[in-house]
C-alpha cells in the first residue's frame, strides 16, 4: 500500500525514467563485471604463465646438468676403452653424489653391440635389463642418437620396476678410431644413458623457490587436452579452480603443463574479489543513483505541484477578492436607496413599509458583512494581511463594540452584563481587527439566545493572559458540533440559527484573527444552558512571535 | 473666504462612475442643502473643476479614463486647492490606495458600503466643519 503511494505520487514518467536509469546501470554493471571478470582472469593467466615459463627453465637447467653427469659417465667408459664394472659405476655414483645432488637418477649405464641388445642399470646392482628389441622407444631414442650425433631425449616410457615414468638421455659414443668424427652411420653402436625418474625429476626442480605452491600435472605431446599425466605434483586438484595449458619444449619434447592457477597470488585473490568488487559497486551505485533520481524528480514534480497550487491559489484569491468588491457597488445602491426611503426621502411609509424597508435593509447588511468577512478571510489564508499593531486597551475597545451593537441586544430585549478587571494591562494588537472578533461573539451571544434571555461579557487578566469571555443563556452547543464551530461554512442547525442566518465563517475568521494575535479562543457549551466563548489573548511584553 | 458666513449653499463634487450611486448621493446630499455636481470619472471632474471650485469634493476612486488617484494627482491638491477637502469614498479597502490617496491630500477615506445616508450626510457635514474651522 505504501508503494503504490509512493508511486502513486511519482507519476508514470518518473517510474519510467528510474526504470530506465536502473537498467542502464545494471547493465553498465554487468558489463564492467564481465570486464573485470576477463581482465582479472587474464591476469591470473600470465601469472601462472609466467611460472610455467620459469618452470621450463628451471626443468631444462636440471636436465642440463643431468647430462653433464651423462657426458662425465661417458668419459668414464670412454677411458676404460668401453668397459666398465659395476663397482666402477658405483664409485663414479658416489664420486658425483648421485643421491644428493641428482636423486632423479634412476640407472645409468651403457648400450653395446649393435642398436639391439640391452640397457642396463648400474645404480641398482641387481641387473635387470631391458631389452631393446621389445622396447622400441628405447630403439627410437638410440636410433636418434645415432643418427644425429647428439645426446638424444627419448619420449616417455615405463619404469621397469616401479610404478612410475621415466626417460632416457642417451649419449653416443663412437669407436675410437672416429672419435674425431660425426658419424652418420652404423659405426656408433655404443652408447651411455641415463635413467631418469620422472617423479623425482619434478620433485627436484618444486623444490625450488620460484615454483613455491605451484601445482601441476605434465602430459606428453602437445594435446592440451591430454590427461595422460606423466606426473602429478601432490596437491593438483582437477577440480580446481582453473588450469592454464601451456606447451613447453624439454630438449626437443614437447610436453604440457597443466598448471593450476597458483592461489596464493595477488591475481588469484584479484580475480576473485575485483569482479565482485565492481559488481557490488556497480549495484550500490546504479540504486543510489536511481533513489536520488527518484527523490529530485519526485521533490521537482513536488515543487512543481507547489507552485501551481500557489498559483491557483493566488488567481482565487484574486478572484475572490475582486468579485467581493465588486459586490459591493450594486449592495450600496441598495443600502442608499432602502436608507433613502426609510428616511421619507421618497414619500411617507406606513408601518408595514417600514417593516418591510426595515428587513431589506437589514438583510443587505448581513449581505456587506458576509463581503468583508469573505475578504478578510481571504486576505489572511492568502497571507496579505498586514496587523497594524499598537497598545490596546481592550476596555475601551469592548465597551466601544458593545456601544455599536446595541441596537441588536435592545431590539430582541436581552441583558448584557459587563465585568471588567479595574486594572486591565494592555495588550498588543490591530484594534479593528480585534474589534472584529468581539463583535462577532456578541453578534452570536444575541442571536442564539431568545429575546429577553441574558448575555454576560467579562474582561480580566490571568497571569501572562488577557481573558475576554461572552457568555450567553442560548440554546448551547452539542457536544459533537463543538468540534466543527470554528470551521470554514460550519453552521449549526437549531431553531435559532434558521431565523437568524449567519455566512459560517466568522467564528472561523474569528479564530483566525485571535491566532494572529498569538492567542487562542474555545467554546464551552451546555446544550439549552448556554455557550461560553474564552477568547486569551498575551498580554503586551508576553506575545510569542 | 469663510463659507458660514457667505450663507452660499456649499457645493459638493461628486465624482463616481456608478450613475445608481452617483444619483443617490447627489439625492441625500441635495436633501441636505447642499448644491451637486456630479462627474462620471477624473476627466470629466478636472473640466468641472476648471469653471467653479467646489467645497467638498467625494471622490470614488475605481472609473474608467481617469481613476481617482490620477485625478489627485492631476489636481495637485497641496499646491492648488490647499482648503480643499477631498473624501474618497471607494469599495476597495486596500491599504496601498488608501496610503496613495493620502499622499495626494485626501482628508479622509471611507468605505462605501459603510455609509448608510445617514453616515454619509454626517460624515460630510463633519468634514465641511473641519475645513472651515
Amino acid at each position: 500500500m505504501r508503494i503504490r503511494k509512493v508511486i502513486g505520487r511519482a507519476g508514470r514518467s518518473t517510474i519510467f525514467i528510474i526504470i530506465a536509469v536502473t537498467t542502464l546501470g545494471f547493465v553498465t554493471t554487468y558489463s564492467a563485471w564481465k570486464a573485470a571478470v576477463y581482465s582479472s582472469s587474464k591476469n591470473l593467466e600470465e601469472s601462472t604463465s609466467q611460472r610455467v615459463m620459469s618452470l621450463e627453465k628451471i626443468l631444462d637447467e636440471r636436465l642440463v646438468s643431468y647430462e653433464g653427469v651423462l657426458v662425465g659417465g661417458a668419459g668414464l667408459y670412454d677411458a676404460n676403452g668401453g668397459k666398465i664394472t659395476s663397482e666402477q659405476w658405483r664409485l663414479f655414483a658416489e664420486a658425483h653424489k648421485f643421491n644428493e645432488q641428482f636423486p632423479a637418477i634412476e640407472s645409468l649405464g651403457y648400450v653395446e653391440k649393435n642398436i639391439v641388445v640391452y640397457a642396463e642399470p648400474q645404480t641398482d646392482t641387481t641387473a635387470v635389463g631391458r631389452n631393446l628389441q621389445t622396447n622400441s622407444l628405447l630403439a627410437d631414442v638410440l636410433k636418434q642418437a645415432a643418427e644425429t650425433g647428439q645426446i638424444s631425449t627419448s619420449s616417455i616410457l615405463d619404469l621397469k620396476n616401479k610404478q612410475g615414468k621415466a626417460l632416457f638421455i642417451v649419449y653416443p659414443l663412437y669407436l675410437r678410431q672416429n672419435s674425431s668424427q660425426i658419424a652418420l652411420n652404423n659405426n656408433v653402436s655404443e652408447f651411455v644413458y641415463l635413467e631418469i625418474n620422472i617423479n623425482k625429476l619434478f620433485e627436484v626442480v618444486q623444490k625450488n623457490a620460484a615454483l613455491q605452491n605451484m601445482e601441476f600435472t605434465v602430459s606428453e605431446g602437445e594435446d592440451a587436452a591430454s590427461q595422460q599425466y606423466i606426473y602429478t605434483s601432490p596437491g593438483f586438484d582437477r577440480q580446481g579452480p582453473g588450469i592454464i595449458n601451456k606447451v613447453v619444449s624439454i630438449n626437443e619434447k614437447k610436453w604440457v603443463i597443466h598448471a593450476e592457477v597458483d592461489k596464493s597470488s595477488i591475481s588469484y585473490s584479484a580475480a576473485r574479489t575485483e569482479p565482485l568488487v565492481t559488481s557490488v559497486v556497480g549495484v550500490l551505485t546504479t540504486i543510489i543513483l536511481a533513489v536520488f533520481l527518484g527523490q529530485t524528480l519526485r521533490s521537482r514534480s513536488r515543487h512543481i505541484n507547489y507552485v501551481k497550487e500557489r498559483q491557483l491559489n493566488k488567481s482565487r484569491d484574486e478572484l475572490l477578492s475582486l468579485a467581493s468588491h465588486q459586490l459591493r457597488t450594486p449592495a450600496t445602491s441598495v443600502k442608499h436607496y432602502v436608507g433613502m426611503l426609510l428616511q421619507g426621502y421618497g414619500g411617507k411609509i406606513d408601518k408595514r413599509q417600514r417593516e418591510f424597508l426595515n428587513r431589506a435593509y437589514s438583510a443587505n447588511e448581513r449581505q456587506l458583512e458576509i463581503v468583508n468577512q469573505i475578504l478578510h478571510v481571504s486576505r489572511i489564508e492568502s497571507g496579505r494581511l498586514e496587523l497594524t499593531n499598537q497598545t490596546v486597551n481592550m476596555a475601551k475597545l469592548v465597551k466601544q463594540v458593545m456601544a455599536q451593537n446595541k441596537q441588536m441586544v435592545k431590539t430582541r430585549q436581552q441583558k448584557i452584563k459587563l465585568e471588567i478587571d479595574q486594572k486591565l494591562p494592555a495588550v498588543l494588537g490591530d484594534p479593528n481587527y480585534l474589534a472584529i472578533v468581539i463583535e462577532n461573539l456578541l453578534t452570536n451571544a444575541s442571536k442564539y439566545t431568545a429575546e429577553k434571555g441574558s448575555i454576560s461579557v467579562m474582561v480580566y487578566s490571568e497571569a501572562t493572559n488577557l481573558i475576554l469571555e461572552v457568555s450567553d443563556t442560548g440554546v448551547g452547543i452539542d457536544k459533537k458540533d463543538l468540534d466543527q464551530l470554528f470551521k470554514k461554512f460550519s453552521r449549526i442547525h437549531n431553531e435559532l440559527s434558521i431565523r437568524s442566518g449567519g455566512s459560517g465563517i466568522g467564528l472561523y475568521l474569528s479564530k483566525l484573527i485571535v491566532e494572529m494575535h498569538g492567542g487562542s479562543i474555545e467554546a464551552i457549551s451546555h446544550k439549552d444552558v448556554g455557550t461560553t466563548f474564552r477568547v486569551k489573548f498575551p498580554l503586551e511584553g508576553n506575545e510569542q512571535i | 473666504m469663510n463659507k458660514q458666513l457667505s450663507k452660499k449653499k456649499p457645493l459638493i463634487l461628486v465624482v463616481e462612475d456608478e450613475w445608481m450611486i452617483a444619483d443617490s448621493c447627489r439625492i441625500i446630499l441635495e436633501a441636505e442643502g447642499y448644491k451637486v455636481q456630479v462627474a462620471s470619472e477624473g476627466k470629466q471632474a478636472l473640466e468641472l473643476l476648471k469653471d467653479s471650485t467646489p467645497d467638498l469634493i467625494l471622490l470614488d476612486l475605481r472609473m474608467p479614463v481617469m481613476d481617482g488617484l490620477e485625478f489627485l494627482k492631476n489636481v495637485d491638491l497641496p499646491n492648488n486647492y490647499p482648503n480643499l477637502p477631498v473624501i474618497v469614498f471607494s469599495n476597495y479597502d486596500v491599504q496601498k490606495d488608501v496610503d496613495e490617496a493620502y499622499s495626494y491630500g485626501a482628508t479622509r477615506y471611507i468605505l462605501k458600503a459603510w455609509a448608510s445616508p445617514k453616515e454619509l450626510a454626517k460624515v460630510v457635514k463633519e468634514t465641511l466643519a473641519g475645513a472651515n474651522s
